[in-house]
């Protein structure tokens, strides 16, 4: 494993480091203090805007840190026509920031062309299968460039689902040359949530296709994990996610908050764990 | 066992609208009950969409309280939807919307206060673009003056109400400190929204410069502008205002009219 795989992007890489997530509290510090952080993600719909501050800080934040772009509005699993308005805008921000990876969900958002701004699941059918790898593809070529596509939290299963999760999104990558954005916490809020075992779905993920990881913190509603990115890395993914490590290898991995948002200091101590993972699978950090 | 599409539409529909029956039968049974399940999915929407408005209209969910903006936001969506993606894209008609809603009709205000708001967030995020070098005005035959059209800066807009909503803001905004009353029979105003420094301010205008603004807002000549400044106030200061509108960079571009050989 390593930087070998035909979708990394060469020309300005993203370090198999631990990075965060950049949110609007944090922008002035992160200018003014410039952290030693090895990297940086936004949500990429925050920049569609034509100009003003998000962009000038953008600017600035691309000069000093290596950037990448999360989507989470594509649509990418729904049955409407792809959103050009919605590619175009994506492609403009490739072309001014020079993204080290771009990425996307495993979902759907929007139907007759009415948005629900929430990452909602798709049935694991060969129709959906074949309707996603093929708009995945699709965008990849509009882009022209490979994309990450990320696995998401769920609350239910479609009763007429006929693929495993994590076949149907190892199926995804194979069929359309994306790679994977192995979100460790999604995956233990799924197994929870849906009755599987966590180590079960690492196993079925192709190694050389995870080109990131994502870790965050999950609420327990009692009955169910709610993926609320509002607290920090529960003990448990810290553990899974050092399985991950000693399958998938080091690569970069990103710890997102987005709400309840703490100070920096606590993103920057999350990082710092998830790195000392990285480098010894074995090491206690929580 | 529904398509892809319908499953999708069926999903949206119980999520909007509240009728889970729909689609109750497509989710696997077993732990949680289906209305639980989509329970989880339709607080994530509303919360996520709810808190996106609530960003945009700060002053508007101030003067009607969170509970009352939580019903117009949920209201809102129903109605109208997001149109996209990107969440600053939600909330265009929330005024029109105000206007047609008869639970917020005693707040006459308010339409114009959440019009204001868009403008603002409007603002916020429109197009960056340089100043007007002022050798290029110098550059214009003075002949052509009458004819020149001046471009105002694409982050900027021109609002009128006939209710002090430029009060109604201020004293609204986070921070501030002074006498929060507001004298409703005060009168109206008229603003120009512009960003400086990446903050959107606001600057009331007199009658000369807001009609002169207006009018090339409206893509009409500078000596069209200069009459309607002039109608609308004898004093309007042209040799003071002009240099100004270009310095601050309300003015940021200008077109000269064709010279005759290229006419037709």
């Amino acid at each position: 494993m390593g930087g070998s795989t035909a979708w990394r992007v060469e020309a300005d890489p993203i370090p198999a480091r631990a990075g965060i997530g950049l949110r609007t509290p944090h922008y002035r510090e992160v200018l003014e203090t410039r952290p030693p952080i090895p990297w940086l993600e936004v949500h990429s719909e925050n920049f569609f805007a034509d100009g003003g501050r998000p962009h000038a800080v953008l600017e600035q934040v691309r000069g000093h840190y290596p950037l990448s772009l999360h989507g989470v509005g594509l649509s990418l699993g729904s049955t409407d026509a792809l959103n050009h308005w919605h590619l175009d805008k994506l492609k403009g921000l490739i072309a001014r920031y020079e993204p080290g990876l771009v990425s996307e969900h495993l979902c759907w958002c929007s139907v007759g062309d009415r948005y629900l701004n929430d990452l909602l699941p798709l049935p694991y059918t060969e129709e959906a299968l074949a309707h996603i790898s093929e708009r995945i593809e699709y965008v990849q070529d509009y882009l022209g460039r490979p994309i990450l596509i990320e696995n998401l939290s769920s609350y239910l299963q479609f009763a007429h689902s006929t693929i495993p999760e994590w076949e149907f999104l190892a199926e995804v990558a194979r069929r359309s040359g994306c790679g994977v954005l192995l979100d460790v916490n999604n995956v233990y809020v799924n197994a929870r949530n849906h009755g599987f075992h966590a180590e079960t779905y690492l196993s079925h993920i192709p190694v050389e296709a995870v080109g990131e990881m994502h870790l965050a913190g999950y609420e327990d509603d009692g009955d169910c994990l709610i993926d609320t990115h509002g607290r920090r890395v529960d003990a448990v993914v810290w553990a899974l996610y050092a399985r991950a490590v000693q399958r998938f290898g080091r690569v970069p991995t990103l710890i997102e908050w987005d709400t309840d948002i703490p100070a920096l200091s606590v993103l920057l101590d999350e990082a710092d764990k998830a790195q000392t993972i990285m480098e010894a699978p074995d090491a206690r950090v929580a | 066992m529904p398509g892809l599409h319908e499953l999708q539409c069926r999903f949206r529909d119980a999520l909007l609208g509240g009728d889970l029956d729909g689609v109750t039968c497509d989710i696997r049974p077993g732990g949680l009950t289906a209305a639980r399940r989509l329970g989880i999915y339709r607080n994530n929407v509303f919360t996520n969409q709810r808190e996106a408005l609530r960003t945009i209209y700060s002053v508007t969910e101030r003067l009607v309280g969170v509970e009352f903006f939580n019903y117009l936001a949920d209201e809102y969506l129903r109605c109208h939807g997001a149109p996209a993606g990107d969440l600053n894209r939600l909330g265009e008609h929330l005024a029109e919307f105000l206007c047609k809603l008869p639970t917020a009709s005693p707040l006459v205000y308010l339409p114009d206060t959440a019009r204001l708001e868009w403008l603002a967030h409007r603002v916020y995020h429109g197009p960056d673009h340089g100043s007007l070098p002022l050798e290029r005005l110098a550059g214009v035959p003075p002949e052509q003056y009458e004819a020149l059209r001046f471009k105002l800066h694409p982050a900027s807009g021109l609002f009128e109400s006939r209710y002090p909503v430029h009060r109604i803001w201020e004293v609204n905004q986070p921070g501030y400190e002074g006498d929060d009353l507001v004298d409703l029979d005060s009168g109206g105003v008229r603003l120009l929204a512009e960003r400086r420094g990446g903050r959107v301010e606001l600057r009331v205008l007199e009658a000369g410069e807001w009609s002169f603004l207006k009018a090339l807002a409206s893509d009409r000549t500078f000596g069209e502008a200069c009459d309607a400044a002039l109608v609308a106030a004898e004093e309007f200061d042209l040799e003071a205002t002009l240099p100004r509108l270009i310095e601050e960079s309300t003015l940021v571009d200008l077109v000269a009219p064709a010279p005759e050989s290229d006419r037709y």
